[in-house]
């Protein structure tokens, strides 16, 4: 099981949306090894060790040792299926 | 259709449709939206300030292919009823880009959001977000005349909803 974190500042409106959006796109490429949570911004450190990504909608102040996926791309489209992608590969390995 | 009580469930309401008036800046235009939402009993004291802090720390600002938007909003604690208040101000109004420091987006349409962690909310959310990427009724919203043209075109993300 591939655990993908989505994270804002309190992990109520666009980090659930990504998550869920993330979670249905991976459903429909066939991936279902995967569970895609909305944590809060606050409490990342303790999600980081369990996750296999980090799909991040505000700037990223630091390097969190797993991989960075743009959420923002959920949101707008744009470059959207390049980050997909990115999330399917690290799913499959 | 006549179901009112679909309609008191949606977050859109023709109250909080504000088309056209100019603002300069981002806190411009969330003073305003914050001073109607207070006093119509949607939030309490202290959105205001909330509001703005995370559009700052946080920004909102999204691009899309037809026009630049703007989400913002703060934590559910201020939130008394549940909504989504629309913006259209006479000109592009500058915002921040979401996930990035300083990338300066002219938006055309802002959307206050008033959530709290219903599951019906996220789908509004994820709803209106579609309709975006997609592009429908995008079009409309700059051409239309008034509230109540704004409040068809919600139905129909409001409708999606449902699905």
């Amino acid at each position: 099981m591939k655990r993908f974190i989505v994270a804002c500042n309190n992990g109520v409106a666009t980090s659930q949306t990504i998550a869920s959006k993330v979670q249905n796109l991976l459903k429909e490429r066939g991936v279902k090894n995967v569970v895609v949570e909305a944590v809060d911004i606050k409490s990342i450190d303790t999600y980081l060790s369990r996750a296999h990504a980090y799909i991040a909608v505000i700037a990223p102040s630091k390097d969190y040792g797993i991989p960075l996926i743009d959420g923002v791309s959920f949101l707008t489209g744009m470059n959207q299926e390049v980050e997909l992608q990115k999330l399917i590969d690290i799913a499959k390995n | 259709m006549g179901d009112s009580s679909m309609k008191d469930r949606s977050l859109f309401r023709e109250e909080l449709i504000f088309l056209d008036i100019p603002f300069r800046t981002s806190s411009e235009v969330l003073d305003y939206a914050s001073a109607e939402l207070l006093k119509l009993g949607y939030v309490r004291e202290g959105f205001n300030k909330a509001v703005k802090l995370r559009e700052k720390k946080y920004p909102t600002g999204l691009p899309y292919a037809l026009y630049n938007i703007a989400i913002p909003h703060t934590d559910p604690e201020y939130i008394i009823k549940p909504f989504i208040a629309v913006v259209r101000p006479a000109a592009e109004v500058p915002f921040v880009q979401m996930a990035t420091a300083d990338t300066v987006l002219g938006v055309k349409l802002i959307f206050v959001l008033g959530l709290n962690k219903g599951e019906d909310q996220i789908k509004a959310l994820q709803a209106l977000i579609e309709t975006f990427l997609e592009g429908k009724v995008s079009q409309g919203f700059l051409l239309a005349k008034d509230a109540k043209e704004c409040m068809d075109l919600l139905d129909v993300i409001q409708k999606s909803i449902r699905d």
